[in-house]
């Protein structure tokens, strides 16, 4: 903190001694102490009522040269009293400053960009630092939080450039509503769509099918222009926002230029991606199916590998291919390369007393680690902020522009009839001895083996060859977004200002997706393989969003004890979206990617919403004694999303601070002692359009596929089967909070503790219906989520010397999560949230939000399994498993630095404890003999430990019937019950950043024009453990897009990464 | 520049303190889909859902229950259906996308037409509703019906007990036959995918009166074994004596064309949309029975053969042995299954018509009419296929020759079994008729066995029950959401009409 405030008050020690040219009479020198005897370094000495001022070094000396008169010198630093001294006729003056624990407070960030002491606050924040932020390097601010604010959970996608991330502050709360946090830069909230798309137009990537993960919005942020995030944790902190932040809010500053000469500032950073984790496969068993070799198959149930030669493949041309039937161990890694991540930063920085400005601009550019640039990122940003302070008034203004052009691997389920397979699908299922590498022999007809990797001849007619997909298909995502605000503000009396902030976030998104056509030729070796259609699919998107925000503002000390902030203020919001989309399968012209390309009928679609909210807000903090504070607040809603008359919602909120350590008189290691309790409601609004029944185009399901309109000449349309709401109700969530912060050891280690209460109820819930009643889902306020959770923050600095420094943070979280009530007493008691081969992810009352059911076999009381006596097979039991839920159950994370000179090392990693989640994955593994789990026994045939057959109603005796050798396969890849399988432990511990720095010595500098100048190391997810129950993928992949659904875990997910890199930042 | 700021933010504050009012918050109006549509642009998708899973998920079924195909080896789409596995998961779809999608819109058609007299509309409307309430019936026993549809009043509606459905899906289609058909306002509905090309609205209405009619039949038909067989039968001679016009062409919807998600919805669903498109093979029971009467000609035309040794050999799995291994019976031996993308669907196709014709003659003791409708179907049935029957397979010592001299069984069982015949890709309908008939006969013996009876049904080889299916379980979509489904049914439970 020291350092910090250092740092951040050099330029203005450097304005002032600026402003000291003119005639020194004498020179008053000393050293400053603090209350431990140790050197003050920082300390601002000023000679009082004038700017004659200066500094004192790392030693805590000053100098400072004064008029003959003397006068009074200021001593002053944040966290010290401040002490006058009269400098009569001293030359030498030397003090010791006794430190303030009532005045260390931080400045905070709280919402609606009003800057409070830290102290004042009856609630929970936490602010991650730019430090913090950018020493990963990481080309999302968004990834940087992982692991750094207990209550906050941050998931990222996959390992892919420019993946989602997505955000979750205390748990989730919306059964099927939003549960995102509400972003804010400069006080203007945001947009972050996730641009997770599947074939289907409306970007509702709810199922398995084909999709690209675009990432979201948010993270297409530069991370060098972002001054700190602060997490508003609770509802009292985030209330006054309105309906939009009763999931949390994420405020970021960004950088501003100051005071002072100009500054240049440069950061570079290159750093390279290779894959962290793949399935752990099996290496004893090769290609073949019921335990027997088979030249054509696509998975590995075949013999032992024995590495003896073997033909395999078709015969092409009277030749076939030979090799050895050894394991390829590294076949999928080797197929992979290695990416790279090049960020580089430029910005230019300055200002005087009454203006500032800040010219940035970045450029990121990523390449993953799949061969081709079929996954890479590359995001242009620019920013320009002002600020002019003039008398009374003041304006700030600030505009962004980025550019982003992003291609990504599909996954999920694929897609013959359009876009062709995914090519995870593709990799995972290959043969254990077989070289995948060896494949590519089809990027070259000139390769004696091209004949043998074509779509007609690959060697099996159940996959396709994984280079053929990657070279035969494609997508681009490019998005121009400008954002930025305008504030005014002017200063009617000392006591009252007032404040005008306007904001947009305008972008246009254009997205392109294409999978070639792949023709079988008839009579081929795999004539039975569907041809592949090809398809191409375009979508347009934008979002705008226009925020204003007036706010009065009223400060006044009454008396000496009393003081009071108040403000009042009036919102508006308007978000709009579009979306236009075409899609044509069964392209004429192999290669030729244009939505002409077929005579086939187009698909396509055209969206519109708009919504808009009034906001009027109030709140007032009473502050007594600058010990005790209380803080009311209201807010008053009118949302367009709610029925007319019945769109309005008022909520209040309340929270009382205490620092207790100002009144009572401590233990001298307890210096700081503060007490908060905060109560609030939140209201949420609903979705665009929920009110009304309408009629939609039609598209009627067959089971597979659909009958699209226009059909035999005719256009036609059907009653929707979501049935409007005319009685729709806002979503309200009411958090009771309570917490304690603690500092010992002069503020060495501070220890920050919250605990909430949070109940959201009246749930916006997209209801299943019964069909019978000719509707599938009805909006409804129905059912209430309870979320109890505390969060502990500790943070020391164990060892401070002066050159040397160990810091370290702990934080641990635990959220309990409860469905309280559906609504749904006269039905099942739940709601479906997703489902993949049987294993559902559901609401359900009684378990926490996201509960995952699997299939299970058949058990008898003692829990062994039932087996079907015939085969030795496992029966499935009639009743779901319950499995766990999303959530893990505690979260922890830790970081730490040591500084020594001019080194800075610093680590962070987080450790997740329970939650499962589903791994299609590992489904596929097992069906294809490839996971390492199906080695049991030798695969040999065998029964089922323990296993037992039922003889009667009751009555179970020892099975003695062993799974046969062909049923071997059965048991592992096509029984229902073995999907219990397929759910794996979320368990981890990642090892997010390593970093190491150093600073250039400023003697070096000195003759050029570089101010300062550091480089370092970094690398970032070096290291992943999960427990043996997860071999398979990185528990935090997940293809289902940036809801609630996000967490159910993966469909085909390509592998996560690792990266290390290094860096370079230069100031001039 | 103080009173520019002074002024600014006082018309800002003005605007926004009148903005605030409801207008600027009154856009919930959904600008993407419209809020009333008139019936003829819904009737095409309704009759289309109708056909979507008739003709698709109760299409694959009721041919792999029929034996007419069985699932392949070498692949795994229908192993559950193929194994009388059937879970309450399996059949939400269809039931979701009938109730919700065609019988609701059929439902919205029915009352907008009737509110404006345009009984032909309501007419198409309450044929296509019911064809879908009734394949419902026959799948599940029970189904909602008097309290079905009306969302904004019952969210949870009653199961109607089997015989009631009968009882008032009969009920509507009197109710619908004795509208005023010469109001002035039935008119012509051009976008009735079924019959909306013919020349005249008087056209139209004559042709779905027929449909009706024929619908009826079916029902009444379909009741013969069950406890109401004497009023069906009461009903059947009524019909007939009346001289009831019934069907004399296809009924069908013929548009589809080769194109993603405009296809007959059996292509679509089996060969298109899935990544595995050889799952439905020949069945070794439908095999053996036209190779037992050197039916090569309807055999080669429902089956592309598959090699045996690099002839092209038309092989048939057991039924249900999808177990088998490929290396002993390689992938590409059996036989595949025929289906196109613009194959038609049929509600009613002629043949069907006549084989329920000569049923209900033969049931009312018109022995010479049962015979004469016995050859105009099985001649039809070829026909449907593209196909000319040589005229010795009906003629007398042909194989296909209606047993005139034989007993009313045996007349049955000739008229139900070329029936099963015909009905390939209409499996459903020889389902039923099997359910309620016992023709085929079941097999004691597996179709393996030297004692097999060719055409006779086999036990599936890998079956979960111990006796045949005999409808699907109740859905998961409903139970769910209803606590008035019914309690879980087994598979191998009969549905009412069932002996």
């Amino acid at each position: 903190m020291k350092k910090f405030l250092q740092r951040k008050m050099l330029p203005l020690f450097l304005l002032l001694l600026t402003s000291m040219a003119w005639a020194q009479e004498r020179t008053v020198t000393g050293k400053v102490l603090a209350d431990d005897g140790t050197a003050a370094t920082g300390v601002s000495v000023l000679l009082k009522g004038t700017t004659i001022g200066t500094g004192t070094d790392v030693n805590g000396a000053y100098s400072l040269g004064v008029p003959s008169s003397g006068g009074t010198l200021v001593f002053s630093f944040i966290g010290l009293k401040t002490q006058e001294v009269e400098i009569g006729s001293k030359t030498v003056i030397d003090v010791s400053m006794a430190s303030d624990v009532s005045q260390l407070s931080e400045v905070v960030v709280t919402a609606l960009g009003i800057s409070r002491e830290k102290k004042s606050l009856g609630y929970s924040t936490a602010t991650v630092s730019s430090l913090s932020l950018t020493e990963g390097r990481n080309t999302s601010p968004l990834d940087a939080l992982n692991g750094r604010v207990p209550g906050l959970s941050v998931s990222t996608a996959s390992g892919a450039p420019g993946a989602s991330t997505v955000l979750n502050i205390r748990g989730f709360t919306s059964v099927t509503g939003n549960n995102q946090p509400l972003y804010v830069i400069d006080g203007v909230p945001m947009n972050n769509r996730g641009n997770t798309s599947s074939n289907n137009a409306n970007n509702a990537n709810d199922d398995f099918n084909r999709s690209m993960d675009f990432g979201n919005q948010m993270n297409d942020i530069n991370p060098n222009e972002v001054e700190s995030i602060t997490v508003l944790k609770g509802i009292s902190a985030s209330a006054l926002y309105g309906s939009r932040a009763a999931n949390g809010a994420i405020l970021i500053t960004t950088k501003r230029g100051k005071s002072g000469v100009p500054t240049v500032d440069f950061t570079s950073s290159y750093a390279q991606t290779q894959v962290l984790r793949i399935p752990h496969l099996q290496n004893t068993y090769g290609q073949g199916w019921s335990g027997l070799f088979d030249r054509l198959e696509n998975g590995s149930w075949g013999p032992k590998l024995d590495g003896k030669e073997r033909l395999w493949g078709n015969v092409v041309d009277n030749s076939q291919l030979l090799k050895p039937y050894a394991a390829q161990k590294n076949n999928i890694k080797d197929f992979l390369d290695h990416g790279y991540e090049w960020n580089n930063s430029l910005a230019v920085s300055g200002g005087t007393d009454v203006a500032n400005y800040r010219v940035s601009y970045a450029y990121a550019n990523a390449d993953g680690v799949v061969p081709t640039d079929a996954d890479s990122y590359k995001r242009h940003t620019m920013g320009i902020n002002g600020g002019l302070k003039m008398n009374k008034f003041s304006v700030n203004s600030s505009i962004n522009y980025v550019h982003k052009n992003q291609s990504a691997v599909a996954t999920g389920q694929g897609d013959d009839a359009g876009g062709g397979a995914v090519l995870w699908q593709e990799l995972i299922q290959v043969p254990r001895d077989h070289s995948i590498v060896d494949y590519g022999a089809l990027l070259d007809p000139k390769d004696p083996n091209y004949k043998f990797m074509t779509l007609d001849n690959f060697h099996t007619p159940y996959a396709q060859n994984p280079y053929w997909t990657l070279t035969n298909q494609g997508n681009s995502y490019k998005e121009d977004r400008i954002f930025g605000n305008v504030e005014l503000g002017y200063q009617f009396t000392n006591d009252l200002s007032v404040q005008w902030r306007m904001g947009v976030d305008f972008s246009d998104a254009f997205q392109k997706d294409w999978g070639n056509v792949g023709k079988i030729t008839d009579g081929s070796p795999n004539a039975t393989a569907n041809d592949v259609a090809g398809s191409v699919a375009t979508i347009a998107r934008g979002n705008r969003q226009v925020n204003s925000d007036l706010i009065l503002n009223y400060k006044k000390q009454i008396g000496s004890r009393v003081d009071v902030q108040a403000f009042l203020g009036h919102n508006l919001n308007e978000r709009s979206t579009h979306t236009d989309y075409a899609r044509v399968t069964n392209l004429d012209l192999p290669g030729y990617y244009n939505v002409d390309n077929s005579s086939v009928t187009p698909d396509v679609f055209e969206n519109e919403t708009l919504r808009r909210l009034v906001g009027v807000y109030g709140a007032a903090t009473f502050g007594f004694d600058h010990w005790l504070y209380l803080n009311v607040g209201a807010r008053n809603d009118w949302s367009s999303t709610l029925p007319k008359g019945k769109n309005s919602y008022f909520y209040p909120s309340a929270s009382i601070s205490a620092v207790l350590s100002d009144v009572f008189t401590l233990p001298s290691q307890i210096p700081f002692l503060k007490v908060r309790f905060a109560a609030a409601s939140a209201g949420n609004d609903a979705a665009p359009y929920s009110v009304n029944s309408v009629y939609i185009p039609a598209r009627t399901q067959i089971g597979f596929g659909y009958i699209n309109f226009p059909f035999g000449g005719f256009n036609s349309y059907e009653v929707s089967n979501t049935v409007g709401n005319q009685n729709l109700k806002p979503e309200i969530s009411q958090e009771f909070e309570a917490g304690l912060e603690m500092g010992f050891f002069r503020r060495r280690l501070s220890l920050d503790m919250s605990m909430y209460d949070k109940l959201t109820k009246n749930q916006i819930i997209t209801l299943n219906l019964e069909p019978a009643t000719g509707a599938t889902f009805q909006t409804v306020n129905l059912g209430s989520v309870r979320n109890k959770g505390i969060e502990l923050m500790l943070t020391g600095i164990p060892v401070q010397t002066q050159n040397f420094e160990w810091g370290v943070s702990a934080n641990f979280n635990k959220i309990v999560n409860n469905v309280e009530s559906l609504g749904l007493e006269g039905g099942s008691g739940n709601i479906l949230l997703n489902s993949s081969y049987d294993v559902k992810m559901r609401a359900v009352v009684g378990k926490p939000l996201g509960a995952i059911y699997s299939p299970d076999v058949e058990r008898d009381p003692e829990g062994n399994t039932v087996v079907n006596p015939v085969t030795g097979l496992p029966l499935q039991s009639p009743n779901e498993a319950y499995r766990g839920s999303i959530n893990p159950d505690w979260t922890m994370g830790i970081s730490t630095y040591v500084s020594y000179k001019a080194f800075r090392l610093s680590a962070n990693g987080d450790y997740r404890q329970g939650g499962v989640f589903y791994s299609y994955t590992a489904r596929l593994n097992y069906f294809n003999g490839n996971n390492y789990n199906t080695q049991y026994n030798d695969r040999e045939p065998f029964i089922i430990p323990g296993s037992v057959v039922k003889v009667s109603d009751g009555v179970y005796q020892e099975n003695t019937t062993a799974i046969s050798r062909s049923d071997v396969f059965t048991y592992y890849g096509a029984t229902t019950s073995f999907q219990y399988n397929h759910v794996l432990p979320k368990t981890f511990f990642k090892l997010r950043n390593v970093s190491l720095n150093y600073t250039l010595p400023k003697t070096l500098l000195s003759k050029t024009p570089i101010r300062s100048a550091n480089v370092g190391v970094f690398g970032r997810n070096l290291i992943l453990w999960t427990p043996k129950g997860n071999n398979i993928v990185d528990p935090e992949a997940n293809t289902f897009g940036t809801g609630l659904k996000n967490l159910y875990g993966e469909f085909s997910a390509g592998p996560s990464t690792a990266t290390y890199g290094v860096q370079l930042g230069i100031s001039f | 520049m103080k009173n520019i700021i002074k002024y600014s933010i006082a018309t800002v504050l003005t605007v926004f303190s009148l903005s605030s009012c409801e207008d600027w918050l009154d856009v919930n109006d959904d600008p993407n889909n419209p809020t009333n549509v008139a019936p003829e642009f819904v009737l095409p998708s309704a009759q289309a859902s109708v056909a979507g899973i008739v003709g698709g998920d109760f299409s694959i079924i009721g041919g792999l229950w029929s034996q007419h195909w069985t699932q392949s080896h070498v692949s795994s789409q229908y192993k559950d259906i193929d194994a009388y596995d059937i879970t309450a998961q399996k059949y939400n779809i269809a039931w979701t996308e009938l109730y919700a999608g065609g019988l609701n819109d059929l439902e919205d058609i029915k009352i907008k037409a009737t509110t404006a007299e345009n009984n032909n509309m309501v007419l198409i409307a309450t044929a296509v509703q019911t064809y879908g309430f009734l394949t419902l019936a026959d799948w599940f026993d029970k189904i909602p019906l008097t309290e079905a549809l009306k969302v904004s009043e019952v969210q949870s509606p009653r199961y109607d007990n089997g015989p009631d459905v009968y009882a008032e899906l009969l009920r509507r289609l009197d109710e619908t036959l004795a509208l005023n058909y010469n109001n002035g306002t039935s008119a012509k509905v051009p976008s009735d995918l079924v019959f909306g090309s013919l020349a005249t609205g008087a056209g139209q209405v004559d042709a779905w009166k027929r449909f009706v009619n024929t619908l009826k039949l079916k029902m009444y038909l379909r009741q013969t074994a069950s406890s109401n067989s004497a009023q069906a039968l009461a009903a059947i001679s009524a019909m007939l004596s009346a001289n009831t016009p019934f069907l004399t062409t296809h009924a069908a919807i013929t548009q589809f064309i080769n194109e993603a998600n405009r296809s007959n919805p059996l292509y679509e669903n089996n060969i298109r949309q899935v990544n595995t498109p050889g799952n439905l093979r020949l069945s070794r029971t439908f095999q053996s029975y036209l190779e037992s009467k050197s039916d090569q000609l309807r055999l080669n035309a429902y089956f592309t053969a598959g090699t045996t040794g690099g002839v092209p050999t038309q092989y048939g799995l057991a039924q249900g042995d999808f177990n088998a291994s490929s290396t002993v019976i390689p992938g590409g031996q059996v036989s595949l299954a025929n289906m196109s993308a613009t194959d038609p669907f049929y509600f009613f196709s002629l043949d069907e018509v006549y084989f329920l014709l000569a049923e209900a003659y033969l049931r009312t003791g018109n022995s010479v009419a049962a015979k004469t409708n016995y050859d105009l179907a099985v001649a039809a049935a070829y026909q449907k296929f593209g196909l000319t029957m040589p005229a010795s397979r009906t003629a007398p010592g042909g194989v296909y020759e209606y047993p005139s001299t034989g007993t009313t069984a045996q007349q049955l069982e000739a008229i139900i079994i070329q029936k099963w015949v015909a009905m390939f890709r209409q499996g459903s309908e020889s389902f039923w008729d099997q359910a309620r008939t016992g023709y085929p006969r079941i097999s004691p013996v597996p179709s393996t066995s030297g004692s097999y009876v060719a055409g006779q049904w086999t036990m599936a080889k890998n079956a979960v029950t111990t006796s045949f299916p005999k409808r699907v379980l109740y859905t998961a979509a409903s139970r769910d959401v209803n606590p008035n489904t019914p309690p879980p049914a087994l598979v191998t439970d009969k549905v009412w009409w069932m002996p």
